[in-house]
């Protein structure tokens, strides 16, 4: 067996790719050639100790900044299909108006969308939408949301708001940590933007009770009035209480006063 | 992969979740700097995007995606290099091996940072090698065509590699017992 065949075997043997008859055979090559057999020990020695360390664990900023990468991108790409859309439709218009066949222009676009809408339904049908990926999209968003209203940065907290208006549903944990952001947070405008988010998913029960019982936690004059006006839109009755509270307390804002009144009395 | 091709490119952060800390373990054993291997993480999920349209699918996306992952770095690595011969010494913050920081993120017993020491003396190109196979539990044909090499190539490399990395730790060994 020539030399470089024997360091071959060497390496793959390392590497475990050999099969245990390969293996069986090597292993008596080596004790019948006590130099390879020292060669084969000192590779085998350095192999072993380079041991299986563990790879760190990625940061959530790394998780952040992903996401926000994906996400620019994504606006990017639907900026310029639009652009492209326009870029297609603009000449057609141009063509039919100049020559004064508007109701051609309007025959061409319904046929372009009703192709349009034909082809985009054929291929719902067509395409076997996996629902796992989607399950998983879902997820991962949610994920995302959880970490971003959890970073210092105020954008941040911004951009988990701005997720939180991309899911379709919610659960409990993330009515949580909105109503946490809500309750709690240092800026003014992430309250507002909690306060927006929430009012998506009003229609769930525990969503309008976490909204009805935040109330007593709003200090700005601004998120008071703009809960106070939430309360009187959904027609949440059992907030009147609550404002009630809230108007008792001395150091109000008489603008703030005035429109608490006005709110409890539309819910009366 | 296919589908982030095809525009789906929500996709992305499915094959991000898998490969994240696979690919952060490659860069981070090459240069030891957290912050800076995060970075080039994230830079090649931009780089995928960028240059979707020319995987072919004919492949792995991993051997590709290391393709990328390994060109990112040796840019970084020569760009680096290019810095650290242009300013003085001690203005240096970002350094491709980071001695103090080896001895802080890693407790491990003294041979075995030894050990890591002798790794980051090796040629990055050598560095890899261990690395792709050692850590990265890729087969030599896959590192043939993450590297460009033929697999034979790879081997002799390899085994190169493990003789060089010994008589380096030794030398480590005796300098830090004074011999």
């Amino acid at each position: 067996m020539d030399t470089n065949k024997i360091n071959e075997l060497m390496i793959d043997y390392l590497a475990d790719t050999l099969s245990s008859d390969e293996k069986l055979a090597f292993e008596q090559f080596l004790e019948e050639h006590p130099n390879h057999q020292k060669e084969f020990n000192e590779l085998s020695s350095s192999w072993n100790a380079l041991g299986d360390h563990e790879s760190p664990d990625p940061s959530k900023e790394m998780d952040t900044k992903f996401y926000s990468m994906l996400d620019d991108y994504k606006e990017q790409t639907s900026t310029r299909s639009s652009f492209s859309l326009n870029f297609l439709f603009d000449p057609l218009f141009t063509f039919f108006t100049q020559n004064n066949n508007q109701w051609l222009y309007r025959l061409a676009m319904l046929v372009i969308g009703l192709g349009l809408g034909y082809t985009l339904n054929f291929n719902a049908n067509g395409n076997d939408i996996p629902q796992l990926a989607q399950l998983e999209t879902h997820e991962v968003r949610e994920s995302l949301v959880l970490t971003l209203l959890e970073q210092p940065a105020a954008n941040k907290r911004m951009q988990a708001l701005n997720e939180t208006n991309k899911l379709d549903k919610v659960n409990e944990t993330i009515v949580d940590a909105l109503l946490k952001t809500l309750n709690n947070d240092d800026n003014v405008n992430v309250r507002l933007a909690a306060i927006e988010s929430l009012l998506l998913f009003a229609d769930e029960p525990f969503v309008r009770e976490g909204l009805v019982k935040s109330i007593r936690y709003q200090e700005d004059p601004m998120v008071q009035v703009t809960i106070a006006k939430v309360m009187v839109a959904l027609q949440e009755k059992g907030a009147r209480k609550e404002l009630n509270k809230l108007l008792e307390k001395d150091d109000l804002n008489s603008s703030v006063r005035e429109e608490l009144e006005k709110s409890v009395q539309s819910l009366t | 992969m296919l589908k982030v091709k095809s525009g789906e490119v929500d996709k992305l952060g499915l094959l991000y979740e898998r490969y994240k800390k696979m690919l952060l373990g490659f860069f981070f054993k090459m240069n030891h700097d957290l912050a800076a291997s995060e970075d080039l993480v994230q830079n090649v999920f931009v780089r995928i995007l960028k240059y979707k349209h020319t995987f072919t699918g004919s492949g792995k996306f991993s051997t590709w995606m290391y393709h990328l992952a390994r060109n990112m770095y040796y840019d970084q690595y020569r760009k680096n290099k290019k810095e650290l011969k242009n300013v003085a010494v001690d203005s240096v913050s970002y350094k491709l091996v980071d001695d103090t920081s080896i001895e802080i993120q890693l407790d491990d017993n003294e041979q075995q940072l030894q050990l890591k020491r002798a790794l980051q003396e090796l040629h990055p190109e050598k560095r890899e090698l261990l690395i792709l196979s050692r850590y990265q539990d890729m087969k030599y044909q896959e590192i043939a065509e993450v590297t460009g090499m033929s697999e034979g190539a790879v081997r002799v490399k390899i085994h190169r590699t493990l003789k060089e990395l010994k008589e380096i730790f030794f030398k480590l060994e005796n300098t830090h017992h004074g011999y």
